[in-house]
Parts: structure tokens; sequence; C-alpha cells
């Protein structure tokens, strides 16, 4: 092919902490190509995207963004060189209505006059072809996630860019949004642009991409052209290992006497009236497309946010759902998908961080029996393979497979009867997955009853007794055991009325497709 | 384990530079102004560093939980007025002033906490409105009894006996030192208080009491600031109202000289009581060159930005830099 080079990045290696988040990666894109960037979460995909717009110093490497190299760690010069990213959790100022942000983010020489920029941002909008050109005078913050998504490509795209990077740009997109989406990539591939597209989701990435790279743990694992690659074969380089080992064996028999956690007509803000029981020894799922109130039944489950009726009963025992000090008390354990800010407390230790809900068990009268701690932290250091240098590591410094490990071991330390996991792999290494599925799958086998928040249907399909199909708030659907698979998992989720536009064009929709990957 | 001992260092290395920086003001005293350094002019500055400290510690628990408490001069302004007014020069209500002094500090600080813990509001601003509020409490409060009155001869006498050669002041700062050491390695209080402040918003999800924990921490500062400030009273007498005003800069200084990091979580309660000797053995030795009062100042203002500059959390960060560095060949 003639096609320049836009993007060429050689040798990149950068270390963050005890974790090697990439290891001597080189990538490039030409002008008028998609290059997919596959791999799972903490793979290095981010980390790779961040060192090519400046973001990261990479340790070793260098990185050429329209045949000029990017002499040090600055976003402004990627972005003068002609590199343009979308970001994947968005960098808009919320206040500001859409057409100011989209000015702020043009480069001054293109700039209309400023009292021309409603005008301008909706015949700008119009011809990246998004459907986003209707208002433009609404605050950014307004926008869905869907279009706010799809905003950041926009903000890219006005600074008429040589290589676009997309991260992850259909996490929060509707079939109909990724179609915008997909023919915006494969306009300004028309033109010339080089694009960067990278996303876990295989489907997709093969309907666009004209190449694909795939990363595993941090090292480059092969170039494929895309028409002559399949899903199964990328699947492979991906995981590295065979789907089907990938999860511990299912339960026996959950106990039908023992319910753990029985919740009756329980209504909150986003959610509700929602009524399930789990069993003890049990891992029910819950799956459901984004912003279907998932995050706010799991936050009222644990006492972080009040509910508006409904009762639920935890061992037998009514919750009054008005604190996490009363839900962690009765039994009640919350991992939550946000583990920086939400579950650790990143400057102090492993140690500290393991013990902090069962300070009792390892103290008399007040006082901590600190031999007593370290050994129990010790063994389960090795039991669930954390890997840290030192008790006291601070867990910051951690990995983020470390990282859920390490909030995983506080509920083998208290023992609750109901854990609520909100994606517990996310931003989890493949090798860690494993143990953290094991983990909590030794929770449920010791008694326990575990609730399970997943986007991935295959993570769903694999770990879980039965799930749970949530839809505008409401469970829409439960899928036994024995009919668990990942295609049925993503069918209930794109028939539930949350998704009416999927409904009215099940093909060439994203979703289903998705579905496949698992199946390699 | 080579790698567990490297943890060690790079977590301890936040709270080294307190130390290299007193070490420092040693041997430049011992140059230039030794005299400073006989034991007569260290058991004279004692109790003035150790109730810098003790002040200190206060702000120390306080910038542990992410906050910041402004109201330390009213507060140990009005524990002293209330020692001299309470204590009315009367040996025998030596107790009952002591307890006054320290339960009004406790319900400053419960008014501090329950707006800031409670109800969420700026810390740097309630604690300033706070204290001004106490500030106008005690300008009221000393017209009820006559102008330079001094505290009762018992406590005054008491400052001026020697434990061990040195004021039992120095020995009430050691020993605060000491309790809150243990109380936040070995106690289970003192581990849920370290675990709010590190983040408080994990804390309320693992189930330990947040409100509770941001809202009594403002109660034991204001308390440590009300011993702080009958220490005072009893050290020169009869306190004028202006007695706390050096109490606003002063431990905060020692805390960030200490090595506390500011977004909370993380601070030494040694360290912090040492940048209080640090910075009170800087200010003697600054009046013992005879500097002018204009140029002490400004050297305090300038050893505090360089506190600032030589922070735990920058420390970490460099420490981390270095580190990175010198694994950089290998990777090539």
């Amino acid at each position: 092919m003639d096609h320049e080079l836009v993007l060429e990045m050689e040798g990149i290696s950068r270390q963050f902490g005890a974790v090697r988040a990439l290891t001597n990666v080189s990538f490039d894109c030409r002008a008028g190509e998609i290059h997919a960037l596959v791999g799972e979460n903490g793979s290095g995909k981010s980390t790779l995207l961040g060192v090519a717009s400046g973001f990261v110093d990479p340790d070793t490497g260098i990185v050429r963004i329209g045949g000029k190299r990017l002499t040090r760690d600055s976003p402004g010069q990627a972005r003068s060189l002609g590199l343009a990213m979308a970001y994947q959790d968005g960098s808009s100022i919320n206040a500001e209505p859409v057409k100011n942000n989209l000015y702020y983010a043009a480069p001054p020489n293109q700039r209309p006059p400023y009292w021309r920029r409603k005008r301008w941002a909706r015949s700008v909008l119009a011809d990246f072809d998004l459907d986003l050109e209707l208002f433009p005078d609404a605050p950014a913050g307004y926008l869905t996630m869907a279009e706010r998504q799809l905003f950041e490509v926009a903000k890219a795209l006005v600074t008429d860019p040589k290589v676009l990077l997309l991260d992850e740009p259909t996490t929060a997109l509707g079939p109909d949004e990724v179609e915008a989406l997909h023919r915006t990539a494969l306009a300004c591939r028309d033109r010339g642009v080089g694009v960067v597209y990278v996303s876990h989701r295989l489907p997709e990435v093969l309907e666009v991409a004209d190449r694909v790279t795939v990363l595993r743990d941090g090292e480059y694992q092969g170039t494929f052209d895309a028409k002559e690659t399949s899903e199964p074969e990328l699947v492979e380089h991906i995981v590295g290992r065979p789907f089907d080992a990938a999860f511990p064996p299912p339960a026996i028999a959950p106990d039908e006497e023992k319910p753990v956690l029985v919740v009756d007509g329980l209504q909150g803000q986003a959610f509700g009236p929602v009524s399930f029981t789990i069993l003890s020894g049990e891992i029910v799922g819950v799956a459901g497309a984004e912003g279907n109130g998932q995050p706010q039944l799991f936050d009222c489950l644990a006492g972080r946010e009040a509910p508006r009726a409904g009762r639920v009963d935890c061992a037998g025992k009514e919750l009054t759902l008005i604190s996490t000090h009363e839900a962690v008390g009765a039994g009640v354990m919350l991992l939550p998908g946000n583990r920086k800010q939400e579950a650790l407390m990143g400057v102090l230790g492993v140690r500290v961080n393991s013990t902090i809900q069962s300070l009792r068990r390892f103290s008399r009268l007040a006082f901590l029996r600190r031999r007593s701690e370290r050994s129990a932290v010790n063994r389960l250091v090795e039991q669930l393979e954390i890997r840290t240098p030192s008790l006291d590591q601070p867990v910051e410094f951690l990995s983020g497979g470390n990282q859920q490990k390490v909030s995983v071991a506080r509920s083998f330390l208290r023992e609750p009867s109901v854990i609520l996991a909100y994606e517990p792999t996310q931003g989890v290494d493949v090798g860690s997955r494993f143990d953290i599925y094991k983990a909590l799958r030794a929770r449920s086998d010791s008694g326990a009853g575990l609730l399970v928040k997943s986007s991935d249907p295959i993570e769903l399909a694999g770990f879980c007794d039965r799930v749970l199909v949530m839809s505008r708030g409401t469970i829409v659907e439960e899928i036994p055991g024995d009919e668990l698979d990942e295609v049925r998992i993503v069918e209930a989720i794109v028939r539930g009325p949350g998704m009416s536009k999927a409904a009215r064009s099940p093909l060439g929709v994203a979703m289903p497709k998705a579905a496949t990957a698992g199946d390699g | 384990m080579p790698s567990s001992a490297l943890t060690s260092f790079v977590v301890a290395s936040r709270y080294m530079p307190v130390y290299v920086a007193l070490l420092l003001l040693l041997i430049v005293a011992a140059i230039w102004v030794p005299e400073t350094l006989s034991g007569v002019a260290l058991s004279a500055i004692a109790p003035f560093g150790a109730l810098l400290g003790i002040a200190a510690l206060g702000q120390m628990l306080v910038v542990m939980t992410g906050g910041i408490d402004l109201s330390t001069p009213g507060t140990l302004t009005l524990a002293a007025m209330i020692t001299v007014g309470v204590g009315d020069r009367a040996d025998g209500r030596i107790w009952l002033a002591i307890g006054t002094a320290i339960g009004v500090a406790a319900i400053i600080g419960l008014i501090n906490g329950i707006l800031i813990g409670g109800i969420k509001l700026n810390p740097l601003i309630v604690t300033l409105a706070v204290g001004q509020v106490v500030i106008g409490v005690i300008s009221r409060y000393v017209r009820t009894f006559p102008v330079q009155s001094p505290v009762p001869t018992g406590l005054s006498d008491w400052t001026a006996t020697r434990i061990l050669g040195v004021s039992p002041i120095f020995w009430i700062g050691v020993a605060m030192t000491l309790l809150l050491i243990v109380a936040l390695r070995y106690t289970t209080v003192g581990r849920r208080f370290q675990v709010v402040g590190a983040n408080p918003v994990s804390s309320q999800v693992v189930g330990v009491r947040v409100t509770l924990n941001q809202i009594l921490v403002y109660v034991v500062a204001a308390m440590l600031y009300a011993i702080a400030g009958v220490a005072l009273a009893g050290l020169i007498r009869n306190p004028g109202v202006n007695i706390g005003s050096p109490y606003l800069l002063g431990p905060i200084a020692a805390v960030v000289i200490g090595g506390a990091s500011l977004t909370g979580g993380l601070a030494s309660p040694m360290s912090t009581m040492v940048a209080a000797f640090f910075l009170t053995g800087l200010n003697q030795m600054m009046r013992s060159l005879g500097l002018p009062t204009a140029l002490q100042f400004v050297v305090f203002g300038l050893v505090i930005i360089g506190g600032m500059l030589v922070s735990g959390d920058r420390i970490i960060k460099g420490v981390e830099r270095l580190l990175r560095e010198r694994r950089r060949p290998g990777h090539a």
C-alpha cells in the first residue's frame, strides 16, 4: 500500500508501580485506514492511546505523528501534529452549551466568529453525520451518555486531524448510534484520515476495521487483516486460552430452604419495583444495557441510597437500608465497580484495606492484635494470589486485578451472607479474572449468596447460576441456569423495552452480534 | 524481602524532611548561636515547643480527614481566658477551670464538626467563621474580670516546676504524642479514623461511620487546643486576648512540615511534634541572632513554603519517579 503512516509507535514500554502496562509494543496507522486495537480490559489499550496522545510518558519507545516525532509527553504537541482523540469518559464542560464546547475544541484558526458559532456548530455537526446537530444550545451535561460519546468524536473531528483515536467509542451506544458512528468513521477513512479504533467488541470491529492489532497483558500479539481473520481467531489471541476453562464450576445445588436475600417490591430513584430472591450458595447475575437502574439497585441494597418503597430481608432479618453501616452489620457486602474511588483507600496498605471490615476479629478491647491480623492477611495474599511486594504496599500501586483481589479478600475475613459484586472483573487483567471468579465462587460455596452485575454476557453466562435481565429499572426476564448462554442473555437484553429501537431492527445491530464473540 | 524494605522506605520517606530540617537547624545553631543549645535555653523553649505541638496534633487529626481548622487561635485563647476567669485566682478552682476550658472547647469543636462533617460545609470557611464567633465571645467574656488577671498561682507554679529538668508541659506533649501514636497504630478507633481520612467514600461503602468520625475529629482537635491554651495561660501567668494569634499558622506549618498528606489519611504524630519543636527552635534562633521582627516573619513564611515544596506528597512522587528512571535502561 502506498498510504503514508500517520501514526507510528515503536517499542513502547510503560510501567506503573509494579505493573507492566506495556512491554515493547509497536503500532502504526496509515492514512485512510481504520486500524482497530483490541484486547481485554487491562490489556494496555488505553495506556497505548495515552502514550500516542501525549498524556502518558513512555519509559521507552518513540511516537511519530504525521512523520514528526512527539518529543515530550505533551497533549498539546500531539494535537498540533494532527492527532485527535475521542475520550472514553467525556471531556466536555457540562455547564456549557454544545456549541461552545465544540467552539473550544476547534483550533483557534478554524473557529468561526464567536457570534456565528451556533450556525457553525450546526453545520459542522451535520457534516459529521452523528445525529447531534439538533440542539446546539443544550448544555453538554444534558446530553445522554450515548450523545456525549458521539459528541466526543465530533469534538475530535472538528480539529481536522490526520489521525483520530477512538477509545471504546461504543460502550454507551445503542445500535442506531453505533451505526452512525461507523458511518462517520468510514467517511473519515475515505477522506484519508487514519482512524485508530479501540474496542473490545469484536463484531463491531470486524465490521469497520481494515486491520486489527491485538494486545494482551501489555504485549503485542499480532496484526491481522480484517478480511482474512475471524472472530474465533482473534478471541484466541485476545484471551490466550480457551474460553470454557475460564470459569470455576457452577454451584452443585443452591439450598432452596435458605434464602439469604429476599427483595420484595423494592423501588428506588431509578429502578423498581423489583422482587427477587437469592439463595445461599447461589450466584445470581444481573444483565441489561447500561443505564437501566443497575447501579441504583446495588447502591440501594448496600444502604447507600434509601429506597422509596419495598422490603428487603437478609438472612431472615429486615434491612432498613438507611445506612451502609447497618447493611454491612447485617451481612451485606458491596464490592463497588469503581474500586479506586469507592472500594479502596489508595494510600493505605494491603493489610489495612483487607481487614477494615473485620477489625473486631482482630482486636481485643479495641486494641488491634496486629500479629494475628498480619498472619491472616498473609494467608489470604497467598490464597488469592495477590501480587504485592509487601503487606504495607499502598494499594494504589497495585494492578487492577490485585486491587480487586484485595477488596474480595475482605469478604473472606468478614464472611457476609450476601455479596453484591458490581462489575467484579472490570479493569482486571485476564490472569487475575479467573482468580477472582474462583474466590467469589468459594464464598458462595461456603454459603453466601452473590448478586453480580456485569456488562459482559460471557461472564454472566459462564460465572452465574441464573441471570436477571434488567430494563428500564425493572426485571424483565429471568434466565434459569439450564438456558444460560451468551446469546440468550444478549437476546433478552435486546428484546427488553429499554432497547425498542434495537428490537425494530435486530439485524446489523451491535448487541446480538457481540454475543457471538463468546462462541469462539 | 528487599522489596518489602523498599516499600517501607517509600512509605516512610514522606516524614523524612522534618528530621533533616531539625538536624540542619541544630548544626546552624551550633555554629552561629551555640548559646541557644545550652541546657537552660533548651528547657526554656521546651514547653513552648510542646504546646505548639499539642495544638499541631489537633490540627494534624483534622488534616488527616482532609479538612483544616482555622478556629485554633479562638479556641486556644478562650481556653486560656476561661482558666483565668473560672480559675478566679483560687488554687482550689484549677481543675474546675481546666475542665470548663476543655468542655467549652469540645462544644466549639462539636459545632465545627456538625457543620463540616454533618452538613458537609467547607471546613476552611466554617472554622474561620466559628473562630470569629469565638473571638467575639472572648472579647465579651474578658470584660467580666479585671484586665491582666493572672491564672491561679498553683497552675503557674506547676508550669515552672521541672520533671527530669524539663517543664511538665513538655512531658504532656510527649504523652499526647505517644497517646496518638498508640491510638492510630494499635486501636480499632484509630484504624477506622485513618481509613475515613484516606477515602471517605470507600469508608462509607465498607460500613465505617464516616460522619461520626468527621464530627468527632473536630471535638478532639478542639480539646487539644484547649489543653495547649491552658498550658500557655499557665506559662505566661496573665494571658491577654491576643495570645492565640501565633497559633493560626503555627500548627498548620508543623503539620505540613511534618509530612502529612493534605488530601488526608497519612500523617505522623511523631514528626508533627518534631516539626513543632523545629519551628519553635527556629523562632528562638532568629531571636537570638537578633533578626528584626519583620525579617522573622519573612523567614517563618519562607520555611512553610519550603515545607510545602518538600511536602510528603511531593516526596512520594519524586521517589516513585526516581525508581522508575532507574528501571528504564533495563527496558531498552
